[in-house]
């Protein structure tokens, strides 16, 4: 092969790479999308992109963010005619979450959007879903004192919710696995947008009951506490409670726990143990008295524990009332795979019937770094 | 020219590469979701009793290729015709490596990119390594397999965090006939797949040595393919079977404190890479076949135009994932079972047949 033929073959190899470059100018960066959906019944996408000028010029004329609506019928049609009211292609990988309208979740289903986020290359799979009994799109575009970009500013909330473990955190890997396993109940951390005096706030907390494909009910902060709890997602928080004899109120901080719920099965009858290791410290106390006689502690720690199974139990009666969303099914599957061959028809009308063990050790490990009441 | 030498570690990691080719991406056994390791490991144990059976057939002749030995124990009509069986299954199985290779590309990577742009561009980089011979294969292969351990190994440490053990579970498997059914196919792709290098053994070395280092490739493959499909399994539980290329999902999943993400390009490199010595591979031993066949000088010329057939083959046959997977599950491994098994005892048999009646 003479050198010009070689030359020639290299240049093709190395020039066709140009001619489908986007470069980054010509790309609008995605960081969080809003579901909601119209008066008439159709799919509204609300699309937050990043303004990166407005962010790198201090320009404080132009939002460092923008919203783009879209109206379609279906969903995958809704996210693709938002680039009709974008100068620049949509650009997904990026995204960080997507917010639900509880609206959305009733009439739409969650299903699509998560086939959409599992089989397309941009979206990532570890994007949060949230849902909000309001709008969408008002939630995605509440201004925060701490940062310019909403989306980031609510990843943050999401990230840091562990703080208090009254919330859960669910990824679109999360809910596909789910409905992989044929999880017949999957929650979404709630996201609310409330109108203060002092200004707008958002709360995530509590939790969002979605079965299957279809959003189902709430979770208070109790209850999403017992799932967390229940399910070994707990990481963090606070028990406020009052020790018995006295009625002082105390708090006790959780900082590290291990908490595991085993299905049972003895003579044919299913039984569920909970086993839940605790440790945490006192940071509250009515008088430095009380916390300075270890001889006390004893009774802080039934009462701790009562606290901790008192939010186990509200999540089990809640599930009694909704479904098994605390994945019990798929326990005793995967324990009991013949039992469950057997009863799987009938698993929603069995498991309520089964009885709940609670084995759940306290320590206290401290009090802190001061021995006295402030 | 001297004759090229290969080492022990050159052909290691020649086969070790060989047999994680694809499988680095597509987890062998897929379908059976957690019980895929035990398929993997039951095609193993089938697989060393092949292997046997391929050292036995290589001591027969050490010198000589399986196309030889056809020709020695069927005949030249029928030795012929056994061979031109053999090289239509090399030539497929090339395809079916190019077209696995593109359709990742296409599916992940270069969404918009005309299929037949990707293949033409591999088959040509394959058709000039193949021209070059199998010794820069083999000193690459050694550079690969360090690449794909340490691929491997570090996907797994940064995934840990989400690994859940209850994804085994329950542990022994109800169903042993989809297990046995699976055993079958990972049998057929990658282990029987080793029949390629019975097209040019002679070339590496002395059975004995050759053999070995075969062997200990292909422990070093298996344990790289169950690290593999172990860690998929943890990570991905039951959504395992619905992922086109499990490795690549899973390392999409990495999330290192929002620092350390998209970790899937070096499963992409990855295969990349594997794909490459893979399909340079079979190609070599196709091309090898059809010069000794057909008794030509060089198998050189041909390079070119087979290299073009192949490709236009995956772009027609394979033109997506689906199409790949329905011909690997329903057709492939009735088909490859033929030279992998059937055609390379009838041989053996025959050749043991003639070799004890000449003795007499």
């Amino acid at each position: 092969m003479s050198r010009t033929i070689r030359l020639l073959l290299l240049l093709i190899l190395i020039l066709t790479g140009c001619y489908d470059r986007v470069d980054l100018n010509e790309l609008e960066i995605v960081v969080g999308i809003g579901l909601d959906v119209t008066e008439d019944g159709k799919i509204k996408a609300t699309v937050q992109v990043l303004n990166p000028s407005s962010l790198t010029n201090g320009n404080s004329d132009s939002e460092p963010f923008a919203q783009i609506e879209s109206v379609a019928e279906s969903f995958t049609e809704a996210v693709r005619y938002a680039n009709l009211y974008s100068p620049n292609r949509l650009y997904y990988p990026h995204n960080r979450l997507i917010i639900f309208s509880e609206e959305f979740a009733k009439t739409h289903g969650t299903h699509h959007v998560i086939d959409w986020v599992m089989r397309t290359e941009e979206p990532r799979e570890d994007l949060f879903i949230l849902i909000t009994s309001g709008e969408a799109s008002d939630v995605l575009g509440t201004r925060f004192p701490t940062g310019p970009i909403p989306s980031f500013e609510i990843t943050q909330i999401v990230l840091t919710s562990y703080v208090n473990s009254v919330s859960t955190v669910t990824t679109a890997f999360n809910y596909a696995k789910n409905l992989a396993s044929n999880i017949p109940i999957t929650v979404f951390g709630r996201i609310e947008k409330t109108t203060e005096t002092n200004g707008e706030m958002i709360t995530y907390s509590g939790g969002a009951l979605i079965e299957k494909h279809h959003f189902l009910d709430y979770l208070t902060e109790t209850e999403t506490k017992g799932f967390n709890w229940l399910t070994g997602q707990y990481k963090t928080g606070l028990v406020v409670t009052r020790t018995k004899n006295t009625e002082d109120q105390f708090t006790f901080e959780i900082v590290r726990n291990n908490s595991k719920v085993s299905p049972v099965l003895k003579d044919g009858k299913l039984t569920f143990e909970v086993k839940t290791e605790v440790s945490g410290r006192i940071i509250k106390m009515k008088s430095s008295k009380s916390l300075l006689d270890p001889n006390a502690w004893p009774g802080y720690l039934q009462v701790i524990e009562e606290g901790i199974k008192s939010d186990m139990k509200a999540a089990i009666d809640k599930a009694h009332t909704t479904g098994d969303f605390l994945g019990l099914g798929d326990l005793v599957k995967r324990k009991f795979p013949n039992y469950w061959r057997d009863n799987e028809e009938a698993w929603e009308k069995i498991w309520p019937t089964a009885s709940f063990t609670f084995d759940i050790h306290i320590a206290i490990h401290g009090v802190g770094k001061i021995n006295r009441f402030m | 020219m001297a004759k090229a030498q290969f080492t022990n570690g050159q052909i290691i990691s020649m086969v070790a590469v060989f047999l994680l080719g694809t499988t680095i991406l597509i987890s062998p056994g897929q379908n059976l979701g957690k019980y895929a390791y035990l398929s993997i490991l039951l095609a193993f144990g089938l697989f060393l009793l092949m292997l046997g059976f391929y050292y036995l057939l290589a001591n027969l002749e050490p010198k000589k290729s399986i196309f030889a030995l056809n020709e020695m124990a069927f005949g030249k009509i029928l030795g012929t015709l056994i061979n031109i069986f053999y090289l239509i299954y090399f030539f497929v199985l090339t395809v079916l490596v190019v077209a696995n290779f593109v359709n990742f590309i296409n599916t992940t990577i270069l969404i918009r990119t005309p299929d037949m742009v990707t293949s033409s561009l591999l088959v040509a980089v394959v058709a000039y390594s193949v021209r070059a011979g199998l010794k820069p294969l083999a000193e690459l292969s050694v550079l690969v397999l360090i690449l794909t351990a340490v691929t491997v190994v570090s996907v797994t440490l940064m995934i840990t965090e989400i690994f859940n053990l209850a994804h085994f579970l329950p542990l022994i498997p109800s169903d042993w006939n989809a297990i046995l059914d699976n055993t079958f196919t990972v049998f057929a792709f990658p282990f029987g797949e080793l029949i390629i290098f019975l097209g040019f053994l002679g070339v590496l070395g002395k059975p004995d040595k050759v053999f070995k280092n075969v062997s200990k490739g292909s422990f070093l493959a298996l344990i790289m393919m169950l690290l593999v499909v172990f860690r998929n399994t943890l990570v991905l539980g039951d959504f395992l079977p619905m992922t086109t290329y499990p490795s690549f999902e899973t390392a999409r999943l990495i999330n290192i404190a929002q620092v350390i993400t998209r970790a899937e390009v070096f499963i992409a490199l990855n295969f990349i890479f594997n794909g490459f010595i893979k399909a340079s591979i079979t190609f070599y031993s196709l091309c090898r076949g059809l010069k000794e066949t057909f008794r030509l000088k060089s198998y050189k010329h041909l390079v070119l135009p087979i290299g073009a057939l192949v490709a236009l083959n995956a772009h027609l046959s394979f033109p997506t994932i689906i199409q790949n997977i329905y011909f690997n599950v329903e057709f492939y491994r009735y088909y490859a079972i033929i030279p992998q098994v059937i055609l390379v005892l009838l041989t053996y048999l025959v050749l043991l047949f003639k070799k004890r009646s000449a003795a007499k």
